[in-house]
């Protein structure tokens, strides 16, 4: 493969181009979908063999923290799935979890660190998925990487805004352990633009440096009573809690805003003693950026929501918040996100009694943290100009990605900027053409087409919403059956990508056809065991036969076959879709 | 054998004066009734322990149980010990902490707080579970190990030294020696663990 060492390829942002004529490098919707082109096709496929570690191992291979988007992530690869048009999407994000959680339960040994191949020092700013994935990208290409972090523990949001009961800190801290023992040096307590800056850093000898620094202001409702006692935002809200703070949570609550933060903030404020908490949001259930699942279990808590409301003021009493009087709205006509526009309807003012009022309206980048000459002008919030591609800042050799150039993300659409940084920090290091071969446009192919023929298979395995209380001598069995459970469920993926990538032999899956050479062969059987298709089989005559309609071209024999018997042959792209469509069927 | 050849057979042995302390905490809870009856029980189990562990290879030898002897278990996986100020101090046994190798937490009552004997007093969290962990007597918990909070893990190195987890003030003298009665041995407890793996060396 000629592109097998580039560090594109290494970071899964190749096989993307369209001029690409060979359809086994196209890659499956799952795939495509994910922001960290995370192989997603690859591990449930090594899942199915019930290899857990491999699979694992495949995932970090795209990005560092399985467990916390096995967790958290909200999954765009599920909802790309193909198996939604037969029934339901694979729970992809539950597999990633169970594999994250089985290694580190029983199997995860301490990974040795990367030696350093390159001198140039890097500097990343902001330990957050962003920055922390791109430390680990650039790590693992042998570059000394410095992560700097104003808080005291690494982790960004994913440490300090999700609340435990979605995202355990030991999680966080732990995948981050992982990444230090890499050889990744973090530096915890400096801030940016204070202890250290650009100019500072780069008389330290850093030859290139990523800004990863994040959003960390919660936006304002501009109402009046803003600034009444009793209004915290969420952000802060979270942030104090997932510091250990006391916070005082009122009798009545309400959260104003419809993503996950308001969700967050709404259940955390209900767990700790709230007797009614209240969701305001202007659009309708529809609408809500949160995830669908999190909307479900807020209701559980007990969470009320109200739609169709935007808060006109904050009533006070002694300076302190007495109720929320609020407009009804009306969807109006798509804006540019998309979604249906909130327009009030006049004279339709009404009242909640709260005494804490709670605004989750997303958050902005702290314009003091970005140095001037790097600032956007231009834009609304503070934010700056960044090529979307390379993420270039107009500073040569200074990288900036995540949520302060995109506004408030996800972690995953974070972790693929991280890569991305990681790649052209490299490029860039290695005075390459930054943009060469990097195609931000995805071919995406589904091999099966028949979706009515298919047999209609329900999920067979969700993580529970709560740990399991055994004894120590049932934790074996459990584990054992949730992992029956979890193969189970990766057979439900209908590999509708061409390759699963699983990284088995590279270099022969170049090839897509065994093909066995008579003469070579003494009938040892081992290719007949290794062929995870089933596809060898001995003949009569003790010489393996391949199985052509079986074969997906692996190469997996090839490679155990002590004679050497075996070779892998070219197939045209017509033949590689029918077999593929065959295998499919089967399933 | 009569008794005059048994007797000429004896030799002594020399103790330190830390473990006599200890075996006199143990013949105060009733488990052996003289330190000579300790010392011969000792020499018994170590010789026992060496005709099993003989052509077994190092690394496998690693994988052995270690019960350490002067310690009481539940069949829960927790033991107790006398501590010098006649409290029990209570950990988890080695077979519990192959089951804790993904510990995340290890969280107890308060100091203070009345646990009752084979009710759990905290719980040890790791990825996956909950484990209760089961008080082996009824007291009060007078300590909670704070080591535990920033490094769980040394319940892996040393569940039996630095890795214990609380300890317990006996309501009273009677009711102790009950309890710590009804425990069970080293011996008994490693059948019993062999028993639930489901292979019965004995």
């Amino acid at each position: 493969m000629a592109d097998k060492d580039s560090i594109l390829h290494q970071a899964g942002l190749t096989m993307t181009s369209s001029s690409n004529t060979n359809v086994k490098r196209q890659l499956p919707p799952c795939r495509s979908a994910c922001p960290a082109r995370v192989n997603v096709q690859g591990y449930v496929a090594l899942l199915q063999k019930g290899k857990f570690k491999e699979a694992v191992e495949l995932i970090r291979q795209d990005m560092p923290f399985p467990a916390i988007c096995g967790r958290v992530c909200f999954s765009p690869c599920e909802d790309a799935c193909a198996r939604t048009n037969v029934d339901q999407a694979v729970a992809i994000r539950a597999l990633k979890r169970i594999v994250a959680d089985i290694e580190r339960e029983y199997e995860r040994v301490k990974p040795k660190p990367i030696p350093k191949k390159h001198k140039e020092k890097i500097a990343v700013i902001g330990a957050g998925p962003a920055g922390i994935t791109a430390a680990y990208e650039l790590a693992k290409l042998g570059y000394p990487v410095t992560v700097f972090e104003r808080m005291s523990e690494p982790g960004g949001m994913m440490r300090y805004c999700i609340p435990d009961f979605r995202l355990e800190k030991f999680v966080v801290l732990n995948e981050i352990a992982y990444i230090k023992d890499l050889g990744v040096e973090i530096k915890t307590g400096v801030e940016f633009g204070k202890d250290i800056t650009i100019e500072s850093l780069r008389e330290d000898g850093y030859k290139a440096i990523f800004l990863a620094i994040g959003t960390q202001l919660g936006m304002k409702l501009n109402v009046p009573g803003e600034d009444l006692k009793g209004v915290i935002n969420a952000v802060d809200f979270l942030r104090r809690i997932a510091l250990g703070e006391h916070v005082e949570v009122g009798e009545k609550v309400a959260v104003v805003g419809g993503g996950n933060s308001a969700i967050d903030a709404a259940r955390t404020a209900k767990k700790l003693g709230a007797k009614e908490v209240m969701i305001l949001y202007r659009r309708s259930r529809e609408e809500m950026p949160a995830l669908p699942h999190e909307v479900e279990l807020a209701e559980k808590d007990g969470v009320k929501f109200h739609f169709l409301v935007a808060p006109k003021q904050i009533i006070g009493e002694d300076g302190k918040v007495k109720a929320i009087e609020c407009l009804r709205m009306r969807l109006g006509e798509p804006d540019e996100s998309g979604r249906r526009r909130p327009v009030p309807i006049s004279f339709s003012e009404h009242q909640y009694e709260v005494d804490m009022v709670i605004p989750a309206l997303g958050q902005v980048a702290e314009s003091a943290c970005i140095p001037k000459e790097l600032l956007d002008k231009e834009a609304r919030a503070p934010s700056m100009k960044v090529d979307p591609l390379t993420l270039e800042t107009n500073m040569p050799g200074v990288f900036a990605g995540g949520d302060i150039a995109t506004g408030p993300a996800s972690i995953i659409e974070a972790v693929g900027a991280g890569k991305r940084a990681a790649v052209s920090i490299h490029l860039y290091l290695t005075g390459q053409d930054l943009r060469k071969g990097r195609d931000e446009a995805v071919e995406e192919v589904t091999w099966v087409k028949n979706w009515g023929s298919l047999k209609k298979k329900e999920r067979r395995y969700e993580p529970p919403l709560e740990k399991p209380r055994l004894s120590f001598e049932e934790a074996a069995e459990y584990l054992e059956k949730t992992k029956q459970k979890a193969m189970f469920e990766a057979f439900r993926c209908l590999g509708c990508g061409p390759c699963a990538e699983c990284l088995a032999s590279l270099e022969l899956c170049e090839g897509d056809k065994a093909v066995v050479d008579e003469n070579l062969c003494v009938g040892c059987n081992v290719c007949a065991v290794v062929c995870p298709f089933g596809a060898v089989k001995k003949d009569e005559r003790e010489i393996a036969r391949v199985n052509e309609d079986l074969c997906k071209g692996c190469g997996i024999c090839a490679t155990r076959c002590p004679e050497q018997a075996i070779t892998m042959k070219k197939m045209p792209n017509e033949q590689i879709m029918s077999l593929a469509l065959a295998t499919a069927e089967g399933r | 054998m009569n008794e005059k050849e048994k007797t000429s057979e004896w030799k002594t042995v020399s103790l330190r004066t830390k473990l006599i302390k200890e075996i006199e905490e143990a013949i105060k809870t009733g488990r052996y009734r003289s330190i000579s009856e300790f010392v011969s029980e000792a020499i018994r189990l170590r010789l026992e322990e060496l005709m099993r562990t003989q052509g077994i290879p190092a690394e496998k030898r690693k994988e052995l149980l270690v019960t350490p002897e002067l310690l009481l278990y539940t069949p829960k996986h927790t033991w107790a010990q006398v501590t010098p100020e006649g409290n029990i101090r209570v950990g988890v046994s080695d077979y519990a902490q192959r089951h804790l190798k993904g510990i995340a937490h290890v969280m107890t009552e308060a100091v203070g707080k009345e646990v009752n004997k084979m009710e759990p007093f905290g719980v040890a969290e790791t990825w996956m579970f909950m484990f209760d962990l089961y008080a082996p007597v009824s007291g009060k918990i007078t300590k909670v190990n704070e080591k535990l909070k920033n490094e769980p893990n040394i319940i892996n190195e040393d569940p039996y030294g630095e890795g214990w987890i609380v300890e317990i003030k006996p309501k009273n003298s009677l009711v102790l020696e009950q309890e710590l009665k009804s425990l069970l041995g080293p011996r008994e407890y490693n059948k019993w663990v062999n028993k639930l793996e489901g292979r019965l060396r004995e």
